[in-house]
């Protein structure tokens, strides 16, 4: 250990790297499906449960996937948080704007799985379990096959 | 299990939010040299060295290899175990499972983690799933927030209550001497603290820290020899499922369980465990948010859903009361977040020994739930017990 006063020497090194995924065929028809404006997840024969994000498999029923269907863009808040500490974004590589809602959703179609994703309310009080919600998408030309061609859910009343 | 497995030797380093005085093969070195201490061995004794860290965290590859003379490792068998939150268990278990199988008879365990080189929440979020989880992931508090919206909004739960857990929770931190934020904290402090991600705010999230803690496990015959006070690991199971906000739910939709109640549901059956808050006399849970204590103590069958609240209001759950929850100031108040599994699991250890100190139960502990969660919904589940 050092000595009292003895003062700490320390190096601060940024690190830039860039990397490429492949999405694979099952999560790139719900990234293609997002640049078409619907929300589309695969079920499972067994169980009937709905994937958000789909992959080939279902990992509680040990089978493969089933038939694919669209869900939404209307759906049901099941949790809603309201962000207040800005965090970092790793998707766009930046700190985030706050403060800013956030939900699980229990999209239309997909009882059984939760879709989290920003909400554009800021009173706890209108965005409660059980307030509906509505995706709202970016214009098709701007759409780019990820999760951010959802602008946020809007609150709605029905 | 095959062989008998007992805990013979606890170390760890007083917990601190930057430890830019020593570096990391130091601080691992700092806790072996007092497990080895207390177990009255030398690292000549160990067969095998096996040990734990978040790699992403230290921002440098393969740590396990980089501190080997810090750690005892040199020229001995060993090796390193990442599975995020839940590590420090996984790596207990995992050096449980190398003793059990006769392969060798004494293991030092090692989990550690420095938090002061990186940003931590950034790291974390920087790390995650790429097509899906980084553009949401908010860090582990914008869970344990939904779990406190939705716990007020079904059980009647005052917001107040999670903010008196933590005040609780504080009192075993300030007589813990390895405890990072030891300060005691009332209700008013902690409604007080600013918000994070609603109605989470700063006093109900874990801190992050540096820290290292080091067990010494030995087979049942030579634990006798050893030891004066051998803790035994009585079972242990781990259960892993798919990811929380990922593929399909952080709060649970659909009819699948918690991996913390597989395995608690495991535990309990193996072990003949009917009436948890009577049979076991202290817990040590890694619960890194006061709005995770009440799900954490139901999912546990502490008491019946909806009603772990009340415990806490009526201050049931402080050090020296009927459920011991978190003496030693849990996770909540120390968060070197790979070691902390297995801290859970040296506290625990510690109050079963009677030597916890100023922290020490007022209950005698014959039995003791450690855990490790995380991962996210991984479950590593101990049972530690004074007689075999």
């Amino acid at each position: 250990m050092l000595k009292k006063n003895e003062e700490s020497h320390s190096i601060e090194i940024p690190m830039e790297l860039e990397y490429k995924w492949g999405a694979g065929p099952h999560f790139q028809k719900f990234l293609k499906g997002l640049k078409a404006g619907k929300i589309l997840v695969n079920k499972c024969p067994s169980c009937g449960r709905h994937q958000i994000p789909p992959i080939n498999v279902c990992g509680r029923c040990r089978v493969e996937m089933g038939e694919w269907e669209e869900i939404g863009p209307k759906g049901t808040i099941f949790a809603y948080q309201l962000v207040a500490e800005p965090t970092y974004d790793a998707g766009l590589a930046g700190m985030r704007d706050v403060p800013y809602g956030t939900a699980h959703i229990i999209l239309d179609g997909a009882p059984d799985a939760s879709f989290f994703y920003k909400v554009n309310e800021l009173d706890p009080q209108k965005a409660k379990i059980g307030s509906r919600v509505e995706a709202v998408f970016k214009p098709e030309e701007e759409r780019q096959g990820l999760l951010t061609d959802i602008i946020h859910f809007k609150v709605i009343e029905e | 299990m095959g062989e008998k497995v007992a805990i013979v030797g606890i170390g760890q380093t007083e917990h601190r939010y930057h430890r830019t005085d020593i570096n990391a093969e130091e601080m691992v070195n700092i806790a072996v040299r007092r497990a080895l201490e207390d177990a009255q061995l030398t690292i000549k004794d160990i067969d095998a060295v096996v040990s734990e860290n978040m790699d992403f965290l230290e921002g440098h590859y393969a740590p396990d290899c980089m501190l080997v003379d810090g750690s005892g490792g040199q020229m001995k068998p060993g090796f390193r175990i990442q599975t995020g939150g839940t590590g420090g268990g996984s790596v207990t278990g995992a050096g449980c499972n190398a003793v059990a199988s006769g392969v060798f008879n004494k293991v030092l365990v090692i989990a550690w983690q420095k938090h002061d080189a990186v940003n931590t929440n950034a790291a974390i979020s920087a790390t995650r799933e790429p097509f899906y989880d980084r553009f949401t992931n908010v860090g582990a508090s914008s869970l344990f927030s939904s779990w406190g919206s939705r716990y007020m909004q079904e059980t009647g739960c005052p917001e107040e209550i999670a903010a008196l857990s933590r005040s609780i929770t504080s009192e075993g931190a300030s007589r813990n001497p390895c405890a990072h934020v030891r300060r005691r904290v009332s209700v008013e402090e902690v409604m007080n603290s600013r918000i994070l991600v609603w109605p989470l705010r700063l006093l109900h999230m874990s801190p992050t820290s540096c820290g290292c803690v080091a067990l010494v496990l030995a087979n049942g015959q030579l634990a006798k020899k050893i030891s004066k006070k051998p803790v035994w690991i009585k079972d242990f199971v781990i259960v892993h499922r798919e990811q929380s906000v990922y593929r399909g739910g952080a709060v649970e939709v659909s009819p699948d369980k918690y991996g913390i109640e597989v395995a608690v549901q495991k535990l309990y059956k193996r072990n003949g465990i009917t009436n948890p808050a009577k049979e076991i006399d202290v817990w040590e849970t890694y619960t890194p948010s006061s709005w995770a204590d009440m799900p954490f103590m139901e999912l546990r069958y502490i008491c019946e859903k909806g009603q772990a609240w009340k415990l806490i209001e009526k201050e049931k759950t402080r050090f020296d009361r009927e459920i011991p929850w978190n003496p030693s100031g849990g996770v909540v108040c120390t968060n070197p977040i790979g070691a902390s599994g297995a801290i859970r699991v040296a506290e625990a250890a510690l109050q079963i020994r009677g030597e916890a100190g100023e922290h020490q139960v007022s209950k005698n502990v014959e039995l003791a739930e450690a855990d490790a969660w995380g991962g996210s919904h991984w479950s590593v589940m101990f049972l530690l017990s004074k007689s075999i």
